[in-house]
């Protein structure tokens, strides 16, 4: 007997059990298509709320730093954008929020003495540039307009 | 796919989805399992099939990540030494028995390329193909496979070019 005539012989001796092959014939997939469903929409659902916790707890964590870390520019053609800005925070707790804007980059943080101080610098001082206007919106509702060029 | 033609090909191919798997994992519970979830994978496949052969081949090949699958979960990461085998078939002859037992003694990547060689019948590089290894590397495996059966077998195992 040759060798892949033995093997043949040795190993048709493996039968997968027929109970089983029916299960899946008989079940036609359609459970197992349900379960496989609605197992992927809680874990996305778990994955949303997840972020949604992490999102608000990081803010807790932050004094508000990442819903707060938004400047509100007006651009030349008098549009108002929302930038996401860099915050950071000195040895006493004051924050910076900075941004980066055309080519522009400009600073505000928090002074010792209250208010705020607004550092307008030309990332490429080479280039031509336009003056930006910065909203500071007040807790009373109202706003000021600080340009920098 | 009808129901008629689903029936078929998994009647029909069951038995060597479960030897693949068995070659991997070394037991009939797991191998079934892999059955199933073979079985399973074909019935939601939208793949247009070109033949028969192409249908084989993607079934055997879905056996292998299945199998490769299972083996690196953390809950099935562990070994089973011959001894323990418990679901060893009972063969009518020595010879068989012997070679059975000389097969599961190999290492796993022997195993599965002496069963894709000997039992379905593929050549070196088409199983180079499905398991996604060079086929220099199928030819070492297959002939230290074959040096180690030898050794074992003696006699029983026939001298190969």
């Amino acid at each position: 007997m040759s060798n892949k005539e033995l093997f043949r012989q040795t190993f048709s001796e493996l039968h997968a059990s027929e109970d089983k092959v029916m299960e899946v014939i008989n079940m036609k997939c359609n459970r197992k298509t349900k379960h496989f469903h609605s197992k992927r929409l809680i874990a996305v659902a778990a994955c949303v709320g997840t972020i949604l916790i992490a999102g608000v707890v990081a803010n807790a964590a932050t004094d508000g730093a990442i819903v707060d870390s938004f400047i509100t520019v007006i651009t030349q053609n008098g549009e108002e954008k929302e930038i996401p800005a860099e915050v950071s925070y000195d040895n006493d707790g004051r924050k910076t929020q900075t941004i980066e804007y055309g080519n522009k980059v400009v600073t505000v943080e928090e002074l010792e003495s209250g208010g705020s101080g607004y550092t307008f610098t030309q990332k490429d001082p080479d280039k031509t540039h336009d003056s930006i206007t910065i909203v500071h919106r007040f807790e009373n509702g109202g706003a000021m307009y600080i340009s920098g060029s | 796919m009808t129901d008629e033609e689903f029936t078929s090909i998994s009647l029909r191919y069951s038995d060597s989805i479960f030897r693949i798997a068995f070659n991997y994992c070394k037991n009939r519970a797991d191998s079934d399992d892999i059955v199933q979830n073979v079985l399973i994978k074909f019935y939601k496949c939208s793949k247009k099939f070109d033949s028969e052969e192409h249908i084989r081949n993607w079934l055997i090949r879905v056996a292998i990540n299945e199998s490769k699958k299972l083996l690196i979960s953390p809950f099935k990461k562990r070994t089973v030494p011959i001894d323990e085998i418990s679901d060893k078939p009972a063969f009518d002859n020595q010879e068989k028995s012997d070679l059975f037992d000389a097969v599961m003694k190999l290492p796993k990547k022997y195993r599965i390329v002496v069963y894709m060689y000997y039992y379905e019948d593929y050549d070196v590089s088409e199983i180079s193909k499905m398991l996604g290894v060079n086929s220099s590397t199928i030819r070492t495996q297959l002939s230290r496979a074959r040096s180690s059966l030898k050794e074992q077998l003696q006699e029983v195992w026939a001298d190969e070019q």
